[in-house]
């Protein structure tokens, strides 16, 4: 087997600082690297930063078949339990899935705050499920577009960001699973939240964010919106106006 | 469904100390717990250590059944890649299919030296020739009795009651690739077996001893001690020998 088994992107990243540490986790089918803009903005704010792995991501797209949302939720509860170990405060930043599985953490572990960036919200019916279950057996992983480009040096990463370039059916039906338990337990989370999403990202139903304040049990939760973003914030052009509005929430904690 | 998905006490942890990083890794259908003891006894000896959760362990046997060898040597990747974080050096140890692991990241990572516990070099079983075939008709492989000479850690040892059989015939795919791997290690390597392992039987420390080409190689056996040594009676005369073996290879450096 070729060693390191992870992609180079895929790396999970831990850059010491102060007695408050962020984890910071991707979404679904990218790796670490899609973060790196804010964790080093973070870090240079002086948090430290866990930039986490999920499972199943960063290395090759054969392993988000044979795992699921329990080996994510795990990677987020490990982080939790490394950075309480240098910390004393801990906040969850997540970036579209991964928004989804800070707040699903969030609604367990006793963390200091929760940002949502671009997190989709809505329910899925049974029978939308069943559908995808028939034809993940048939087409268990799926180029995600015809014509986008695998990077020239490493056929597991697409050519402009740090992601798979495949989807797994499979995957998407554990995202689909984990996004229904959450919904049940957003009134569980009494954390601060922050949700930013942007009014021009086509890639989750608009109403994601409105769905999340509403149905969250924190007494203190509030709502960024962007304009002329795409779905990854994170990675936009406009970034650092994202930036700048999660350092102020947290600079309130 | 409960949570949080790791069982409380079993957590994988993190403790800060000086620029010397040592890596923890506990064993099959085991929990990083079982090695936080030495842990425990390494930070107040000033290294930085993390004690890292293998894929699919410490939460339910189920999970198990879903992740590969290729999930746990990712795991490893994980802690390496976070422990170099916030430390210059990196050593790694662990404990039986830890100690495997140990041995195939000290041929295959940038670590100084590494300490393998109890480990397998092969299980001689013919029947495991079929395990896989096997395992979806038979999910499930009863432990043998356990061999502690220490039952207080016994009475509180946290693993799975049973051995997921797809997991098995992982264990044998990774051990194969660590037989390839032993003769490919460069770097100072200690191993440590108890004469009275009826787990994993002393002949393998000789068997591994004789395929390590490295020019430091050396020797540390215990009696009074089952295959859990980190755990029992002589646990701190492997504490200070691995203590003791890790210092002498960072001050010739």
């Amino acid at each position: 087997m070729k060693t390191p088994y992870l992609i180079p992107d895929g790396k999970p990243v831990l850059l010491p600082g102060g007695k408050t540490g962020c984890i910071l986790v991707h979404g679904f089918t990218a790796m670490p690297k899609e973060m790196e803009y804010l964790s080093a903005d973070l870090n240079q704010r002086g948090y430290s930063v866990l930039s986490v792995r999920l499972a199943g991501h960063g290395s090759q797209a054969e392993d988000l078949i044979h795992l699921g949302w329990r080996d994510w939720l795990s990677s987020v509860e490990d982080a939790y339990n490394l950075l309480k170990g240098i910390c004393d405060k801990v906040i969850l930043i997540g970036q579209s899935l991964g928004g989804i599985v800070v707040l699903m953490a969030a609604s367990y572990l006793p963390v200091n705050g929760v940002v949502s960036l671009s997190t989709p919200c809505s329910r899925s019916s049974d029978r939308d499920t069943r559908w995808m279950k028939v034809i993940s057996l048939l087409q268990p992983i799926r180029i995600k577009d015809r014509h986008m480009r695998v990077h020239p040096q490493d056929p597991r990463l697409e050519e402009n960001y740090p992601a798979y370039p495949f989807y797994a059916l499979h995957a998407t039906i554990e995202v689909r699973t984990l996004q229904n338990i959450l919904i049940d337990r957003l009134p569980l989370i009494k954390a601060p939240v922050l949700i930013a999403q942007s009014h021009t990202d086509a890639n989750i139903p608009a109403n994601s964010a409105g769905r999340i304040y509403t149905d969250l049990g924190s007494e203190r939760k509030e709502m960024a919106w962007f304009e002329q973003m795409d779905h990854s914030m994170v990675r936009d052009p406009n970034r650092q106006q994202v930036f700048e509005a999660v350092a102020a929430f947290l600079s309130t904690l | 469904m409960s949570y949080p998905l790791t069982i409380p006490t079993a957590e994988p942890f993190l403790f800060s100390g000086g620029p010397v990083g040592v890596l923890l890794i506990h064993g099959f259908t085991g929990a990083p717990k079982e090695m936080r003891w030495m842990g425990e006894y390494l930070a107040g000896k000033g290294y930085t250590v993390l004690g890292i959760r293998l894929a699919g362990h410490a939460t339910t046997p189920e999970d198990m059944t879903r992740a590969t060898w290729k999930d746990w040597v990712a795991s490893v990747e994980d802690g390496l890649n976070l422990l170099s974080g916030v430390t210059k050096t990196q050593v790694v140890s662990g404990l039986s299919m830890g100690g495997a692991l140990s041995l195939y990241a000290a041929a295959h990572y940038p670590v100084a030296a590494a300490a393998a516990i109890s480990a397998p070099y092969a299980i001689n079983d013919p029947r495991l020739k079929f395990i896989r075939l096997l395992a979806p008709f038979m999910p499930k492989v009863a432990k043998g009795a356990g061999d502690w000479h220490n039952p207080e850690a016994a009475k509180d040892h946290v693993d799975y009651p049973y051995n997921p059989t797809h997991a098995i015939a992982e264990l044998v795919d990774l051990l194969k690739e660590v037989r390839s791997s032993i003769p490919l290690i460069k770097i100072p390597t200690l191993l440590v077996h108890s004469r009275n392992d009826t787990g994993v039987p002393p002949e393998n420390m000789d068997k591994i001893y004789a395929a390590l080409t490295t020019a430091r190689k050396e020797r540390l056996w215990v009696e009074d001690s089952g295959h859990v040594v980190v755990r029992e009676p002589e646990r701190f005369k492997v504490f200070e020998a691995v203590d003791a073996f890790f210092r002498s290879v960072i001050t010739t450096q």
